[in-house]
This record gives C-alpha cells, structure tokens and sequence, in this order.
C-alpha cells in the first residue's frame, strides 16, 4: 500500500487536508491451562485509517484487509466528510512541532522469539510455580497467556508529519492455583526477559499462599493498605481520565478550572513520562505524529495542566504534549496518557501494614474499572486482602467492596506513599496507606 | 464465502491436510461498521470501517495451532496455513494433546439475521441529523456533557471445517447510546444508557428515543442529590438488566468449560448438585428476541438452547468442540472469537434466568428493608471465577423500605459469591426481557465479543452493597 499516493490521491478527489494512519502488529500468542501448553497462534495484521476535512468537516474510514478500490475508499471518506456539520474548533491535523525524543521501545529479543519458543516458556513458568510450591501445597498454573510480538504505527497527513515508530509488546498474565487459594501475576512492557517471568510464577504462588480461607469483614470505614498495582488501578481508572483535556473541555472533568489549585496531597506527584525504557506507553510519538514530551500534571498535589491531543491543544492555545492516541485507525485521537509514574515516598507496604490499628490491606480487586472519572469515585470487590489489628494479620479476606472518593483517598485521607514502586503494564506506583475507606462486607 | 481475490477455502484446507494436519477450519470473516459520536453537539467521530481476514486453525498430532492474516494474497494465507500447521506441531512437541468433538454431520448451513431497512444504505446526514435532534432536546436542561452516538455493524462469518462442513453467519446490529454529565455545586454524575437490536435503520425509525433521552436526563440530576448507598447486606431486588449482568458475572463464565477444564471454576465438579436456588433455572441460547444472533458458533456448530441450571441444579457447561470432546459431552456451540485474528475460547451467547410467577411490584412490596437495583447506567461487572467473587456495578437505585422506593441512591456496586448468591435467590419475576449492545460486549483474555443478557425480575435475599 502506497501511503503517500492515497494521501495524494486523497487531496486530488477533493479533501482539504487529509491524514493517513497504519497499524501492524507480527507476533504470537500461547496459552496454557491446568499446568500444560494448550494453544499457539500466530498473529499478523495491518490496519489503515484514513480521514480526511473538507472545510472543517471530518470523516474517516478504516480499513482492516485488502484494500481494493483505492479511489472507493477515498470517495467514502469524502463522502463522510461533506455530510457530517462542522466542528468550529477545528485546526487541521497536527503539525510536527518538534522531533520526539529518543526512547527505547524495541527489544530485538521480542522480535526474535518464534512459537517453540513460548511453549518452552510456558513449560518454564509452570515448572516453576511447581518449584515454589514444595513446602507451601500444590501449586499449579491454572492459565496463563502469553502475546507479544512487534507492532509498528506510521502516521502521515497533509501538513508534513511523516513519522513511523517500531515498537515490541510483551504480555504475559497467569493465574496461579494453590490448595484452596490463587493468585495473578502479569509482565507486561516492551521486553522481554525469561527470568522476569519466571519470577512473576514464583510471585503469584507466594501471593497465593497468603490468601488461604478468605473471608469477608464487618462493613465500615476503615484505614487501608493498597498495593502498588491496586494503587495503579485507581488513579487510572478514577483519576487519570479527569486529566484529559478533551474531557476538561467537554464537561466531564472535575479539575476543570482548577489548573494551580491544590487536588490532592501534596505527597501525591503524578508524571507522564513518554521515555521509560522499555515499557508499555515508552513512544517517541504519539498516534498523529507530534513528539512526545515527559510532563508533571500534578505536582506535590497541585494542578499544573492537561494531556492534549493537538486539537485540545489548539482549542485551549497551548502547546501539544504529545498525548494523542486512537483506538480504531480512523477514530479522532483522544488526550491519553503513555506511562504512568507516581514518585514514591518513603516506607513500604509491610511497615504501613504494621502501623494499621484495624485495617484492611488490598493485594487484588475486581471491578476497579468501574470506578467513576467524572464523580471521582473509586469502587471494586476485594479478591485478596488481609484483615490487620494491632499491626497482625487476623484473617485473609475477599468478597467484600472498597468505595470512596479518589479525590479524598489521595488528598486528606492519603497517609503515606511507599518507596517500594512496582513497574509493569505501563504504571510505576508504589504501595498507599489510606484512611477513610468504605466497605461493604 | 470466500473473500475476493483469495484463493477457495477449500484449497486451505487440503492443504493443511497435505502438511500434515488431521482436522483443519478455515475462518473467514467480512466486516462493516459506522460509528458516528456527536459530543455536545460537535461530531467528534464519523467513520466506517471494513474489515476482511482469514484464520486457520489447525490440529497436528493432537496438538492446537492458529494463523490469521488479513493479507489475503496466495502467497499470504499459504503462510498462514503453513504457520497454523507449524504452531500446532509446537504444541504437540511439549503441551496438551487434545481431542475435538464432531459438530455433524450437516453440510451446509447458512443464517442470516432479519432487516428491512439496510442503516450502510442511509445518508450520513441522517443519521447525524437524528442526533443533532437528540442534543438539541436535551441541550435546555443545563447537563455539563451531552454525548450521543450512533453504531451499526455487518458481520459475515464462515467457517469451513476438513470434516466437511460449511456454516454461515450473518447479522446486522444497530444501536444508539446517550452519555450524559450533569453537575451541581461541585459535584458531577454521570450516566449512559443506549439501545440496540438485531435489526436495521427500521428499529432507530421506530424507536421512541425522546422519552428515552428525557428520562435519562431527569434521572442524572436527580442522582446528583442522592446519597450514596451505606455499605452492607441488604434484600435486592434488581431489574431485567441487573439480572442479566448479575447471572453473565455470577454464573455464566464459571461455567465456560474451558475455564471449568483448567481448574480455574468453583463449579467444576459439580453437575448433578444445587447451586442455586430450586427457583432459579438459567438458559443460554444462541436466538431469543433482544438479544444478539448466534445460531453458530465460530467453529461452525450449530447453537443449541442449553441449560445450564434447572430448578437449582446445575446441568450443564458451555462447550466448544475441544471442551465436549475432553468431558465426553455433546458440543454446544458456544465457541467464539473475538475475529478472525483470535483463537476460539469458550464465551456466552445470550444468558439469561428462565421467568417464573412473581409480578415486580409483588418483589417490592414484600421486601422490608433493601435495595431495588437499576442496571440501567451499570458500567459492567467482573469475576474471579477460582476465587469464586463477582462484582457488578449499578445506575441510579432505590432504597426500599416496608415495600416502598423510598428515595434514590447512588455508585451501587454489588459483591456476590458464585456458589451462595443465587441459593438466596427467593422471587423470581414473569417478566423476561432480553438486551445486547453493538456498543460492547463481554471481554475474556483479551477478546470482546457480543453478547445478550436479562432475565426477569429477581429478588435476592441478601447481597453485599457498597456505595
């Protein structure tokens, strides 16, 4: 597919300005269950959107296959384009305002795995979790998937942006089963490291042990422990939306206006950083081209500004940061973040749980997703939690609900934010001790 | 339905079987889609989207491979038989042999979902002209965000299978959905809602949708001054959408037998024993008025009406052709992939609780102290099916006392165990109703697919609710 000619060809049947965007992504994917290889497939596909304005009018089409008819598909986004109604804000598509910075997002060693490959990984990664389970009772790999592969975008419009960035993806979730317990692990970044995933088994069976015979608890209000993954869980779900400046701009945001105010502790500094080496969101572009820049939206508790897209940007007469990313080829680019970083504070989670006089300490959940951006608040269903009283584990505890305000959980009810940071699935958080926590039980 | 300028999928499969393959299914799939976003009263997303691709799945020496591809050149889909093959013989080389199930013997089958107005055939300006008409009734109520937007999708499925079977399946599903903001005094709520069908552009025509949009606007800025729910156990009663999420989450992916075969259920083990309630009986089936169509599966067998609960006891799981073969059951056709580009995993089609006598407003009245739950506005629910936890969430709800709606309460979410819920189910409605969505679906291991939920209305006797 010559993308430089349907971009032409694209402005020669009408369109004003027009933006191609492509897709690839080559690899593979193994599951495995009850403790053995069960599948492997392999995956390759490219995917082509193109949109183009007519005036400031907008349309798009997305192409997953053969393109055929080059003329067709341009004509239908054109049509598109002429009967949609006019967006006032609209500036263009993005210009390169300045060259991305240099990261590491390709780790030849993904590239270089082949299907036989994950077979004996996984056969490693159970033999493993059988290895760490001696002593403790029968530990077994109940699932576990493994994808990666490498992905590529290019992105190229009628303003002069041409970029191509060449990513890897690695993901590896498993779920461990042991005697009446479990527990989930996941590695999931842009490299790929044998011993890490190794290590993610031998963590999900020591995890598991500490959750035999969970119970529920009293509801409440209680102090809680979360965990720097269930940390990660929260701010993205409840927290991280209301930073969008689409969603600022639209109504849907509580920190509209609030830019220099303080919104939440000010032990709480909340980075976007495009840069980390090897992780989910490391890019040295975002989806329409435009470089992306490391940035603090919320500094020591204050908030400093937004994640853009170009067309928020332009909209709110600030510069881009680089945040533009789609979900299908031919969607608008949403403000999203690339990787999340809390900076850490000082302690970790055994010396919070020591310090709870009666509390919970949150390991897993289920349904924090469903927490609510717009409200600020947080809600799931505690999977894997201790009871604490006197700094004591009492009890293992599940089946209950964690509710509250995100905005209160990590403003005035934030006690401390651990040094102990996990990285994984494009979040670096440490662990959280909480006061003021709902729960239903 | 081979996709053009591919070479005849019967081709691929001699071929697998030339490389050494003993079954082959070539999976081809044809897919359109609009999608149209007016956020608040700009169009933020007007685009169509074509989809075609091919998946092969192949088993060598007992074990399971797949290649897809979605560049449908010769050269390209040899490739990908020829990877299927190579990944299947990994498998067999250190993992699980498998078995699979016989979905025949029956030729040749073909379905196609029922429309008379085709929604590609309708001018854009239409469709954008129905929800510029929407924003404009619910601009005047001085929301913070007005959302609407407006889907369609074709899908076209054939699978083709060494066994000598062919099944095809097409459909067609529209919808539209309202997302709105409102805010007072520094507080925001926000709440969605949306409709869809198996059906064409005549459903978006019939459809009342001002009402629709009114009630959901009156029902956020009455939200934004309700309490929240204090946490605890309470009697619930939940609405037909309520019901449909609580038994997909409670009970319908602990009983995929892929899940039950790896360990990872609380129901496995269990067929023949009470699970539930003896009022409760639970169905999954691939057509029933509502819901999304699937008289096929994506490995070409016909979906048969299973039970999966009776009177209380558990019957059966949900199968695919693997998962039959290893319990030595019949399959049930309830193997699907996200597309092309995905393997098969077991998945739900339309789940939902059988009717039983009770009115509604008899559930209400006899329950003392509780909460009358709304799936209406739920963001959805998960479950951790070898811990044996569910969770979904709520819209707007009632709190009920001495059998009255006494006020509106807000952020419900429910917390429920597999194995104890549904045995304190004790009121079981007569009226069924059956919902799905073109706007999401259900998600396993990285795939979403459509799917249908509901029941009647269900009264449950005690429940964790948070707020």
């Amino acid at each position: 597919m010559n993308v430089r000619k349907l971009l032409s060809e694209a402005l020669r049947e009408g369109a004003n300005e027009a933006e191609v965007f492509v897709v690839g992504f080559k690899g593979y994917e193994a599951t495995t269950t009850r403790g053995m290889v069960e599948r492997v497939s392999a995956i390759e596909e490219t995917k082509l959107g193109l949109r183009v304005a007519i005036g400031k009018r907008v349309g798009g089409v997305a192409i997953s296959g053969p393109v055929g008819d080059l003329g067709e598909v341009i004509r239908r986004a054109i049509s598109i384009a002429r009967s949609s109604t006019e967006d006032v804000h609209w500036a263009g598509f993005a210009e390169q305002t300045r060259r991305g910075p240099e990261v590491r997002c390709y780790d030849k060693r993904v590239a270089e795995v082949g299907p036989e490959d994950l077979v004996d990984l996984h056969r490693l990664l159970v033999e493993r979790a059988r290895e760490e389970g001696r002593g403790l009772g029968k530990a077994e790999v109940v699932g576990a998937l493994t994808r990666l592969g490498v992905g590529t975008v290019r992105v190229l419009n009628s303003r002069g942006v041409d970029v191509e960035v060449e990513y890897t993806v690695h993901g590896t979730w498993l779920e461990v089963g042991l005697e009446d317990s479990s527990f989930a692990a996941s590695r999931v970044s842009a490299r790929f490291l044998v011993d890490d995933v190794l290590e993610a088994s031998a963590e999900a069976v020591r995890k598991a042990s500490m959750f035999r015979k969970a119970k529920p608890v009293d509801s409440g209000v209680y102090e809680v422990v979360l965990a720097p993954e269930v940390v990660a869980d929260f701010l993205e779900s409840a927290f991280l939306p209301a930073l969008s400046a689409l969603n600022v701009l639209e109504g849907r945001s509580p920190l509209a206006g609030r830019v220099g105010q303080r919104v939440l502790s000010e032990l709480v500094t909340v980075i976007d950083d495009p840069t980390l080496e090897l992780e989910s969101g490391t890019r040295p572009y975002d989806d329409e081209g435009v470089g992306t820049t490391r940035k603090e939206p919320v500094s020591r508790g204050e908030l400093w500004g937004f994640v853009h897209s170009y067309y928020t940007a332009m909209r709110m007469g600030e510069e881009p940061t680089g945040n533009g990313f789609r979900g299908s080829p031919a969607s608008s680019p949403m403000p999203s973040f690339t990787n999340l970083v809390v900076k850490p504070g000082s302690g970790r989670l055994e010396d919070f749980t020591r310090d709870l006089r009666r509390g919970l300490v949150v390991y897993a959940t289920i349904g924090h997703w469903t927490s609510d951006p717009v409200s600020g608040r947080a809600r799931a269903t505690v999977t894997h939690g201790l009871l604490v009283s006197g700094g004591e584990v009492l009890q293992p505890v599940a089946g209950v609900n964690i509710t509250g305000s995100v905005y209160d959980w990590f403003g005035d009810g934030l006690v401390a934010l651990g040094s102990d940071v996990v990285t994984n699935e494009g979040a670096s958080t440490p662990s959280a001790f909480v006061r003021g926590v709902r729960v239903g039980g | 339905m081979p996709a053009e300028g591919s070479p005849d999928p019967w081709d691929l499969v001699k071929l697998g079987e030339r490389l050494g393959a003993e079954r082959l299914r070539v999976f081809v799939q044809r897919r359109y889609s609009e999608v149209f976003v007016l956020d608040n009263g700009v169009l933020r997303q007007a685009s169509a989207g074509y989809v075609t691709g091919l998946g092969v799945e192949a088993l060598v020496e007992g074990g399971l491979g797949y290649a897809s591809t979605n560049e449908l050149d010769e050269g390209s889909v040899k490739r990908a038989v020829e990877m299927a093959v190579r990944t299947g013989r990994a498998v067999a080389r250190a993992g699980r042999k498998v078995r699979l199930a016989e979905a025949g013997p029956f030729g040749k089958l073909a379905f196609s979902s029922t429309f008379s107005s085709e929604p590609a055939d309708v001018d854009v300006s239409e469709k954008v002209g129905l929800l510029t008409w929407i924003y404009g009734l619910l601009r005047p109520r001085g929301l913070s965000s007005v959302t609407v937007s407006l889907a369609y999708e074709k899908d076209e499925r054939t699978v083709l299978s060494s066994t000598g079977e062919e099944a095809s399946c097409s459909y067609r599903m529209v919808g539209l959905s309202i997302g709105l903001v409102a805010c007072s005094a520094g507080s925001c709520e926000s709440l969605r809602d949306q409709r869809s069908m198996v059906a064409g552009w005549e459903f978006v025509k019939r459809f009342d949708w001002a009402p629709f949009a009114e009630e959901l606007a009156e029902t956020v800025i009455a939200s934004l001054r309700a309490p929240h729910v204090e946490p605890g156990r309470y009697a619930v009663v939940m609405d037909n959408e309520a019901v449909g999420l609580l038994i997909h989450e409670a009970f319908g992916h602990a009983s995929e037998a892929d899940i039950v075969l790896s360990g990872g259920s609380v129901l496995e083990g269990l067929v023949g024993r009470a699970v539930a309630s003896e009022l409760v009986s639970i169905a999954d089936t691939g057509v029933v008025e509502g819901g999304a169509f699937l008289p096929i599966d994506d490995e070409g067998t016909p979906k048969r009406r299973t039970s999966i609960v009776e009177k209380g006891v558990l019957r059966s799981y949900l199968h695919s052709l693997r998962t039959a073969a290893e319990m030595g059951t019949e399959p049930t056709g309830n193997a699907r992939a996200a597309s092309y580009a995905d393997q098969t995993l077991v998945r739900q089609t339309n789940i939902f609780v059988e009717p039983g006598d009770w009115r509604p407003e008899e559930m209400l009245r006899e329950t003392k102290r509780g909460v009358y739950v709304k799936g209406r506005g739920s963001r959805g629910g998960e479950v951790n099916t070898l811990v044996g936890s569910f969770t979904f969430t709520a819209g707007p709800s009632y709190f009920v006392e001495n059998g009255e709606a006494r006020g509106l309460v807000r952020g419900v979410i429910l917390t429920g165990s597999i194995l104890e819920t549904l045995k304190r189910v004790d009121a079981v409605g007569r009226d069924l109703v059956v919902s799905t969505s073109v706007f999401g679906g259900c998600g396993k291991m990285g795939q979403t697919v459509r799917v249908g939920d509901g029941g009647p209305h269900v009264r449950v006797s005690e429940m964790v609710v948070g707020g």
